[in-house]
């Protein structure tokens, strides 16, 4: 981040490359699919017009999901529907027993874990997803969101009972509890 | 991941975290997106500028148009100067109405069209003798004594076996 903002434009291609995956995924468990791309792009816009106030304070990870939390938050806002910010019916829906794999394929799976994230309280959900998207840690998210450790660790642990419940059928489960 | 944090995370994080990897969200933005987002980030990097630009770029305005504002402005043309000679632009005022600029008017000859430029004399007066010092003579009952001295000094260059009446010389030469 710092070679692009003293004007390296190939060091921002590479930051790029290494973050891209990891925020749209971010994105595409919490927004309804047609907000994703913008929500992205309006990301990684802020972090280019940003460049010449950056302060190498801490990894560039945290910084850019910094950004993308801020900017779910305003689009919450836009929205004014923070609660349920992707309904099930614009996650990409699959039917487990229409697929080439068995009830328990990895579609299913895919659908049951958005289901689970969609039902749950969004503070919940993105603390969650900082944590495995963004390979944040708890004090990392709890700067981002604005919350203690304690609190961050504790809607963490909400969760990841969610999950579990949700999941609780599942041979990856199963298989992992066995 | 430090030691802190992996002790206090909640049991079964790594469990769900495995199986949360393995369904395999590897939705990618499209590549419309990240041709829009690079192209952004090289704009922004073409786009910077020296620190010192901006106060540069301020400080030549501000010279600019302080030069604009104490710029000095442009004499009067002297009756020995008319512009109206040197500057065709000027010809077209000659032929206005009275009513035009006068600094303009005195830019212009005042003479007669068929007097010299600098002749107080016409052109006809000059071609005979006689004439030109009746002219002469004009010019010292008008009291136009410089002019006049000028005339005669060219009337000996032009008739100089010409005798000149002495109420001339003694009037211009005491």
């Amino acid at each position: 981040m710092l070679s692009f903002r003293d004007g390296d434009a190939a060091a921002f291609e590479s930051l790029y490359g290494r973050h891209r995956a990891s925020l749209y995924r971010f994105f595409g468990r919490q927004a309804a699919k047609a907000c994703v791309d913008d929500l992205f792009q309006e990301t990684w816009l802020r972090v280019i017009r940003g460049k010449s106030t950056y302060r190498p304070d801490g990894v560039f990870r945290a910084y850019l999901f910094r950004i993308a939390h801020n900017v779910l938050v305003d689009h919450y806002r836009r929205e004014a529907n923070p609660a349920q910010p992707s309904r099930s019916a614009d996650i990409e829906a699959v039917d487990p027993a229409s697929g080439p794999d068995s009830e328990y394929g990895i579609d299913a799976l895919r659908t049951a874990i958005a289901g689970a994230l969609t039902r749950m309280p969004a503070a919940q959900r993105e603390v969650f997803l900082l944590h495995q998207d963004g390979g944040l840690t708890l004090e990392q998210i709890g700067e981002i969101v604005g919350a203690g450790r304690e609190t961050v660790k504790s809607r963490l642990r909400y969760a990841v009972e969610r999950l579990r419940e949700a999941l609780t059928e599942h041979p990856e489960v199963r298989e992992k509890r066995a | 991941m430090n030691d802190r944090d992996r002790d206090d995370l909640p049991a079964g994080i790594e469990e769900v975290g495995e199986v949360y990897r393995a369904a395999g969200f590897d939705d990618l933005p499209p590549p419309r997106i990240d041709e829009a987002v690079l192209a952004a980030a090289r704009q922004r990097s073409r786009r910077r500028v020296p620190a010192y630009l901006p106060a540069f770029a301020a400080a030549a305005t501000f010279v600019l148009a302080l030069g604009l504002v104490l710029r000095p402005t442009i004499p009067d043309p002297t009756p020995d100067q008319p512009l109206g000679e040197s500057t065709p632009s000027f010809a077209p005022l000659r032929e206005q109405s009275a009513n035009t600029d006068t600094s303009v008017q005195r830019a212009l000859p005042l003479e007669a069209p068929d007097t010299d430029d600098m002749s107080a004399c016409s052109a006809a007066q000059r071609a005979e003798a006689a004439l030109w010092i009746e002219c002469v003579s004009t010019l010292i009952e008008r009291g136009e004594l410089l002019r006049a001295r000028d005339e005669l000094a060219d009337f000996r260059r032009n008739f100089p076996d010409r005798p000149l009446p002495e109420n001339l010389t003694e009037a211009l030469f005491p």
